[in-house]
């Protein structure tokens, strides 16, 4: 199995659990929407996070960039860019005295990046499907010789 | 020594932990010390001798003003019973049927002002609906009419059968509404929409008339109340109430239906659906009159709108003669066809108040509403006097209560509405333009003579809303249930609503406070708590580093709040206080009971915060009476020789958290430099070349979240911050003065203060102990709950958010307001929308209470309503904390931008949709009475030191303004922080300054224009924006007025600058021989302090005319109609908002 596949397999994985962390962030924003929870805890334990998704998805991206993937690092360049804006303007962590004011915004951005983490698992998980089937099928013009 | 381990943070050091740490050797502060952590007990030197110490009589204090708030509950208060006569005599008057009105015009919960001028026609009595509140006024209408005075007072009472007599003689032929021509030119429909009428006719007519003749104002002061039924007139109420008072005043049910349908049938007779008050359902019921005099006492004798402030001057019959130019006038009267009044009404207020008179007696078809015309702007002088009037009448439909209550609606100090007539549709809204808001007080200070909040120690909510019950419920199923008015759900009536079962007997449920009041207080039970109610705790944190010792700070704050001592909240003995002294490390201050003398343990260990001794640094107050006396005398010579620069505030501020651990308090955080030392050091932030750019906003943030996200945390714990900021080394308000803003705490700011001067000094002490000594209200929290289909958007205030409608006040602070967006989510249906706050608190004697109030305000689907029912002030205050809130988050220049969009948008809208040339360019803007001012407002607002433009304004001016900005009561912050008040003494009249013998206040003379027009060269004049006071000293002013007024031979003599307002009666009750300007001037500066609550004791700037050109700048720019640097002459605004608007660009 070749490192793009191997490759693949782990962004599939990684994938599913950006995944579940962006539908966690809706839950806890709603839940405070709601509120289920104050807005100190949802700061605390949203901000315990934030770093830790953003390098996962950085690690990710830098992935493909080394090993060529120029789809799937255009597809990730967006968010990166996004991630890289908000850690510049120290604007990345949830401040519970501001939250209610930016509620809205934290939730269109958490539903965003649900659907992108979405469509990029199933991106994933074709492009290992490729790769798999590329790397056992033989080369047809070997075939031929 | 070096090797010991910093102890565990998170727990405190136990007794022997600590006395062995004590027993380490002595390394202070001094050079040399260890940057371990040494604690060292240290025998305060005695070199200043306890006469150092100020006692509070020698330092000048008045006794307590806030005694009387926080005594407010607990004040004994005479009975009914023992009432004077005279004033129930005057109340059992049969012509006083308005008061058993379910929905008054104009109800409060004050009693009344001892009543000032009569209509000649009926000398004694008083109309509830005429009767205004004297409280806040700039005039006492009860003065005589004097020289000078341009605005005859207003008549304030009518006798209720039949028309007014003024009224009479000056509408010979009154017409009926419906008769009326189409009056186009004014913009006001012709068809009344349900729900309110249209009143228009004859309006203009008494616009372009001419001022009343002087005859008209000793008229309605000709007779004066006796002094004797004055007095009887300011009375108290007990706190249960007594039933006696309520005897006539409950209609039990089948009275109400027989009501009820006698209503209903004039509804039909009525052509004007809107105008059946109650009230003349009343009148014209006998069988009801003998209730009203009971109902009337009861409600103090009648619609007495607190706060409701006279206006002297008529807003527009007299004194413009560009509020609608007389031509304007005459053609509209020419398109109408009405005849022209032969004289004119009442004018101003009075006519206002006339008109709501009249309003009642509409059925009679002889009405109009004169509160609704439009005003031309350009041309004119803004009306500023109307900012003394009180905000649109909110009429309630009938029945709109259960009980018929003078006191059910809730008064605007407590809660204000940008609109008093609410649109249905959120497209209507959107139409208007109009910013759809609340401005809360919720913890308003009790003004002195206003009667306190009913108790009631029962709480009945709504099972699904948890609303409240409130005056607006309505009792269905014969009175067996509640129909809660938030979400209509029908929820029981409780068992003890008729029956006290200690007594075992029955009880009228019609003379509940919860039912009748719109404001009550509820004394919360068990389950309002989660732990004991807290005693009230402050810690002072002491800046005692060389930049604060080389102001003297240290000194005069322990002086202050030695001579504050007896004054805070102390109720049970159980207040608690700690002294924290920061330099480069904590000085702690122990004192053990019984001991009166203080240890001082430094820490300086900065790194890992400890509490260098578990007991004895929380100190009680009263069993370490004589020990904190003590150090607090020592307080300057103690750190006299301190030499250590730099600040440990941050250290310092944690250590006061672990002391504080669970029971939470107030930190109290006295700054004189920058905190430079720990976690949440602060970097000087170069300010000079931002100022005046897009650059200056990022000085208005703070610099790091460090203190932004502790206040979040104390808050939490119920810790809240004030943050008192001394002198002028940078000290970064922006960032500190964050942990005042998240916890509901208040910012002080005293760039000016040095030991040495002394009315800086004089006002620093009165105000940190007003301010020590206010009334207290721990652990609160405040919910704000609507009628459906209502959203709460945005919150702008101190305070942190805790949930969409909760705000978390850890210390919820007197006089503070909290504004909120309101935005309609869906078409409301019904004919009035509810707001309910809910301010639940522990008390200064551990008491739990919650406070609610409930506001009703009607809704319509008419943009006219909407329009001249708007509330200038509460509008223009509203646009000011949401402008500063933008300054902050966005940029000045936005938030200016923003602010001037705004007001343009509404008078666009109004032009759009309400005049005749809704398209197309118009030579005049018109604008609703009710707006009249806000052009003028939000040019004042730009020019505030909050959001003036310019690169002059030192940022630590501009965040303590900003702060002011979001916190002040519409009251104080519209008039006078952002519009001040200016007066001219070398002509004042007679009884200015003095106290008004029938109404007991100091009358206010006339207020001048806001321009340096006003400003002669031969007078003095005063000008007072309650923050601080200028007189302005012409430059050739009379050798006899400086004499009078300052004690000085002539003009030239009079001192520049800084001063503290001398006082030469010496507080006596009569002027000191040729002093009398004096006296005076000091009475209208009282007065002027206390409408402001006493927050500020303003300093006075001597600014003469050929004198310091800084003071002189200083001033010029409270002038808010002049054109400066920053913005344009009210007539140029006006110009360039009208070209827009012709433009179209809005």
């Amino acid at each position: 199995m070749s490192l793009t596949a191997f490759l693949y397999i782990l962004a599939l994985i990684m994938a599913g659990v950006l995944l579940f962390g962006a539908v966690y962030f809706v839950i806890m924003l709603t839940d405070l929407e709601c509120d289920y929870i104050n807005p100190i805890d949802l700061a605390n334990n949203l901000n315990t996070y934030v770093m830790p998704e953003m390098v996962a998805h950085l690690f990710l991206f830098v992935m493909f960039l080394l090993l060529g993937e120029w789809m799937s690092m255009l597809l990730n360049l967006p968010l990166v860019g996004w991630n890289v804006v908000k850690v510049v303007n120290a604007r990345q962590f949830y401040d519970a005295t501001e939250v209610f004011r930016t509620l809205p915004k934290h939730k269109r951005e958490n539903f965003v990046k649900v659907a992108f983490y979405l469509i990029c698992f199933f991106y994933y998980l074709y492009s290992m499907i490729i790769t798999l089937v590329n790397e056992s099928t033989p080369d047809p013009q070997q075939v031929g010789y | 020594m070096n090797s010991r381990p910093p102890p565990p943070p998170s727990s405190p050091p136990n007794p022997q932990g600590a006395s062995a740490r004590v027993g380490t050797p002595p390394v202070g502060f001094g050079p040399g010390s260890s940057p371990l952590a040494q604690v060292r007990p240290q025998p305060i030197s005695r070199s200043s001798t306890p006469s150092d110490a100020i006692s509070p009589a020698a330092s000048g204090m008045s006794p307590a003003p806030g005694g009387s708030a926080s005594a407010a509950t607990g004040a004994v208060r005479s009975p009914l019973a023992g009432q004077p006569a005279p004033f129930q005599q005057q109340q059992q008057q049969p012509s006083m049927p308005m008061s058993m009105s379910p929905q008054p015009a104009q109800p409060g919960p004050r009693p009344p002002r001892p009543q000032p001028p009569m209509s000649p026609a009926a000398p004694r009595v008083t109309s509830p609906l005429a009767r205004t509140a004297a409280m806040s006024s700039t005039h006492s209408a009860g003065a005589p009419p004097m020289a000078g005075y341009p605005a005859p007072p207003r008549p304030m009472g009518y006798p209720a059968q039949g028309m007014p007599p003024m009224q009479q003689q000056q509408q010979p032929q009154p017409q009926p509404q419906q008769s009326m021509p189409p009056q186009q030119n004014y913009g006001q429909p012709m068809m009344a929409p349900q729900g309110y009428p249209q009143y228009s006719a004859g309006l203009p007519q008494k616009i372009g008339s001419p001022p009343p003749p002087a005859s008209h104002a000793s008229a309605g002061t000709g007779a004066p109340m006796p002094p004797s039924s004055m007095s009887s007139r300011r009375r108290h109420y007990p706190d249960q109430i007594d039933p006696a008072a309520y005897q006539a005043q409950p209609l039990p049910p089948q009275q109400q239906q027989m009501q009820q349908q006698q209503m209903q049938q004039q509804q039909m007779q009525q052509p004007l659906q809107y105008a059946q008050q109650p009230m003349q359902q009343f009148g014209q019921v006998p069988q009801q009159q003998p209730a009203a005099p009971a109902a009337a006492e009861q409600s103090g004798g009648g619609f007495f709108v607190p706060g409701a402030v006279q206006a002297p001057m008529p807003p527009t019959a007299s004194g413009t003669p560009g509020a609608m130019s007389p031509s304007a006038a005459a053609a509209a009267t020419a398109v109408s066809g009405y005849p022209a009044q032969p004289t004119s009404q009442a004018p101003g207020y009075a006519a206002q108040q006339m008109a709501d008179v009249t309003q009642q007696f509409s059925s009679m078809g002889l009405g109009t509403n004169s509160q609704e015309y439009q005003v031309a702007l350009l041309g004119g002088k803004p009306q500023i006097s109307m900012l003394d009037e009180l905000p649109p009448l909110i009429k309630l439909p009938p029945n709109a209560t259960c009980v018929p209550s003078a006191y059910s609606i809730c008064p605007p100090q407590h809660k204000r509405s940008t609109l008093n007539a609410v649109p249905k549709t959120e497209k209507l809204l959107k139409k208007t333009k109009l910013p759809f808001g609340l401005v809360i007080t919720p913890f308003k200070t009790q003004e002195p003579g206003e009667e306190p909040l009913p108790v009631v120690s029962e709480i009945v909510r709504c099972r699904r809303c948890r609303t409240y019950i409130n005056p607006f419920v309505q009792f269905v199923e014969g009175g067996r249930r509640w129909k809660c008015n938030m979400c209509g759900l029908s929820n029981d009536v409780p068992l003890q609503f008729d029956y006290d079962a200690a007594t075992q007997t029955q009880k009228n449920r019609w003379i509940r406070p919860d039912l009748n009041h719109g404001v009550v207080e509820f004394i919360a039970p068990l389950e309002y708590m989660v732990r004991p109610p807290m005693p009230p705790v402050y810690v002072f944190i002491i800046d005692v580093s060389y930049a604060s010792v080389q102001l003297g700070a240290p000194g005069v704050i322990g002086k202050t709040i030695l001579s504050a001592l007896d004054r805070i909240p102390n109720a049970d003995n159980r207040t608690k206080v700690a002294f924290i002294g920061v330099d480069t490390s904590l000085h702690f201050f122990q004192i053990r009971a019984g001991n009166p003398e203080p240890q001082q343990l430094v820490v300086s260990d900065l790194e890992d915060v400890f509490v260098p001794s578990p007991t004895d640094l929380l100190l009680n107050l009263h069993e370490c009476r004589e020990g904190i006396e003590a150090l607090l005398s020592r307080m300057e010579s103690m750190f006299k020789a301190n030499h250590a620069v730099g600040n440990a505030l941050p250290s310092a501020i944690q250590a006061a958290q672990k002391l504080l651990g669970t029971l939470g308090g107030k930190i109290v955080v006295l700054q004189a430099s920058l905190p430079t030392i720990g976690e949440g050091k602060i970097e000087p932030r170069p300010e000079g070349k931002d100022l005046g750019t897009p650059r200056e906003s990022e000085l208005l943030r703070p610099q790091n979240n460090w203190y932004k996200s502790l206040a979040a945390d104390c808050s939490r714990i119920q810790i809240a911050f004030d943050t008192i900021f001394i002198g002028q080394q940078p000290m970064d308000v922006a960032t500190v003065s964050c942990l005042a803003h998240y916890t509901g705490g208040s910012v002080f700011h005293y760039p000016s203060f040095m030991a040495t001067r002394k009315p800086e000094v004089e006002r620093f002490t009165h105000e940190f102990s007003n301010h020590l000594a206010a009334r207290v209200g721990l652990e609160a929290v405040l919910r704000i709950r609507a009628s459906k289909g209502l959203r709460m958007s945005s919150y702008y205030g101190n305070f942190f958010l805790r949930s969409l409608d909760l705000l978390a006040l850890p210390n919820v602070t007197p006089n503070h307001s909290y504004a909120v967006d309101i935005e309609i989510e869906e078409t409301i249906t019904s004919p009035m929308i509810y707001f309910q706050t809910a301010l639940l608190h522990t008390n200064s004697s551990g008491e739990r209470r919650i406070r609610v109030s409930t506001l009703a305000l009607p809704t319509t689907e008419n943009i006219h309503t909407v329009f001249h029912h708007a509330d200038q002030v509460a509008i223009a205050s509203l646009l000011s904390k949401k402008a500063v809130d933008r300054a902050v988050e966005a940029k000045l220049e936005d938030a200016r931008d923003a602010l001037q969009y705004k007001t343009l948008e509404i008078i666009g809208a109004f032009k759009t949709e309400c005049t005749q040339s809704s398209s197309g360019a118009t030579t005049q803007l018109q604008i609703p009475r009710a707006l009249q001012l806000l052009p003028f407002l939000t040019l004042a607002t730009l020019k505030h030191t909050s959001l003036r433009a310019g690169n002059n304004i030192p940022p630590a001016l501009r965040v303590a303004a900003m702060n002011l900005v979001l916190t002040l009561p519409p009251e104080q912050g519209v008039q006078p922080y952002t519009a001040a008040r200016m007066y001219s003494l070398h002509d004042l009249p007679e009884q200015a300054g003095r106290v008004d013998e029938t109404t007991g206040i100091i009358a206010l003379p006339p207020r001048l224009g806001l321009s340096a027009d006003a400003l002669s060269p031969y007078g003095i004049f005063l000008l007072h924006n309650g923050f601080d006071s200028f007189l302005w000293v012409g430059r050739e002013a009379s050798p006899a007025l400086c004499r009078s007024l300052l004690d000085v031979q002539d003009v030239r003599m009079v001192p520049s600058g800084v001063i503290a307002f001398p006082d030469f009666s010496n507080g006596a009750e009569a002027p000191a021989q040729g002093f009398e300007l004096n006296f005076q001037v000091n009475g209208i500066l009282r007065r002027l302090n206390q409408l402001c609550h006493n927050l500020w004791n303003p300093v006075t700037y001597i600014c003469k005319e050929d004198g310091d050109p800084m003071i002189r700048m200083v001033m010029t720019q409270w002038l808010s109609e002049d054109m400066d640097t920053s913005a344009p002459s009210y007539q140029q605004f006006l110009n360039q908002l009208r070209d827009k608007i012709n433009r179209g660009n809005f």
